[in-house]
């Protein structure tokens, strides 16, 4: 398997600013920083940059893995889908501030002593088009390697036609 | 064949113009919420009064508000008043939403009554010391009410130690 040296320079790039900075980077922000976001926000910064760590390996690991595919093959199919679901799972993320899992429902809130105040955004609708989008891309995908598919099997016999 | 390479085309489009459509749809409606709520909440343009002095010994609490929308598409701007007692239950509420068309002022008043029974039951004072929570609840929303926000502000008269 031949190696590729730009998808493994991007999955590097990928590494470096979304796993590496936000894991080391945490020491250096003060802990009344932590406390403030928390009181005020309701926001766990530790918990969002821990997931930020984890979309960036994942990430890399899909940039690698598309690096080393033939465009044509059926794994390349495969990773274009999984890849496009990432993405979308990407967009709930930051709709959901960190929460993919509330489907484009953003909240924000904090309590101190006597009060409360809870922010929720509804980006559901941007959601939805996002999904739609990644379903027609998928849908795409698919018609665009069937097709190369059929082109392929149409000029083999043609070049074993042409060789005898 | 050739029609399945003219549908990959026509998808293709159909992607790139739903991306556009989406991003500009998610520009717009920020933009109207952003301005919408600056245009709400500025320049004075809330305001609360209190009226104890009924003759039946009700309280009245009045949110005067005369918002603005200096967006480009219009906002629906919902407003909940209430009183919960300490167990989350609304013993008062009142609710009102009206609708501001882009470049234009929408006043109205929202009272919200809270029986003298039960000011006398949860000694409501103006101190803190009554075991109820005064709740205002904003939502603005735009593109048919798909796309928006809502604040809850809770103020205990107990606070918490």
């Amino acid at each position: 398997m031949k190696i590729n040296l730009k998808s493994i320079a991007k999955a590097i790039v990928i590494l470096v600013i979304l796993t590496i900075l936000p894991v080391i980077g945490r020491q250096w922000i003060p802990s009344e920083f932590y406390r403030a976001i928390s009181l005020q926000s309701g926001f766990n910064l530790t918990d969002l940059l821990n997931r930020i760590a984890l979309i960036g390996v994942i990430l890399s690991i899909l940039v690698i893995l598309r690096g080393h595919v033939k465009k044509a093959s059926a794994g390349h199919l495969a990773l274009s889908t999984v890849w496009k679901i990432f993405w979308l799972f990407m967009v709930f993320f930051m709709f959901g501030l960190g929460h993919p899992e509330t489907l484009g429902l953003a909240a924000l809130g904090g309590k101190t002593e006597a009060t409360e105040n809870t922010v929720t955004f509804d980006f559901r609708l941007f959601a939805g088009l996002a999904t739609v989008i990644v379903v027609l891309m998928i849908v795409r995908s698919v018609m665009q390697f069937q097709e190369t598919r059929a082109k392929a099997a149409i000029q083999e016999p043609k070049s074993i036609s042409n060789v005898s | 064949m050739v029609n399945r390479g003219k549908a990959i085309r026509a998808l293709k489009f159909c992607i790139i113009g739903l991306i556009l459509f989406t991003i500009i749809l998610f520009a717009l409606s920020l933009y109207t919420l952003i301005t919408g709520l600056v245009g709400a909440v500025s320049g004075g343009s809330f305001g609360i009064e209190l009226n104890k002095d009924t003759p039946n010994g009700d309280w009245l609490i009045t949110l005067n508000a005369s918002p603005r929308n200096n967006g480009i598409l219009g906002v629906r701007l919902f407003i909940n008043l209430g009183i919960l007692n300490s167990s989350g239950e609304y013993i008062a509420a009142n609710s009102t939403s009206v609708y501001i068309a882009p470049g234009g002022q929408s006043p109205f008043s929202l009272v919200l009554t809270i029986p003298y029974e039960v000011v006398q039951q949860y000694n409501v004072t103006l101190e803190q010391g009554a075991p109820v929570v005064f709740e205002l609840m904003l939502g603005m929303s735009t593109l048919g009410d798909l796309v928006g926000f809502t604040q809850v502000m809770r103020i205990s008269g107990e606070p918490r130690i």
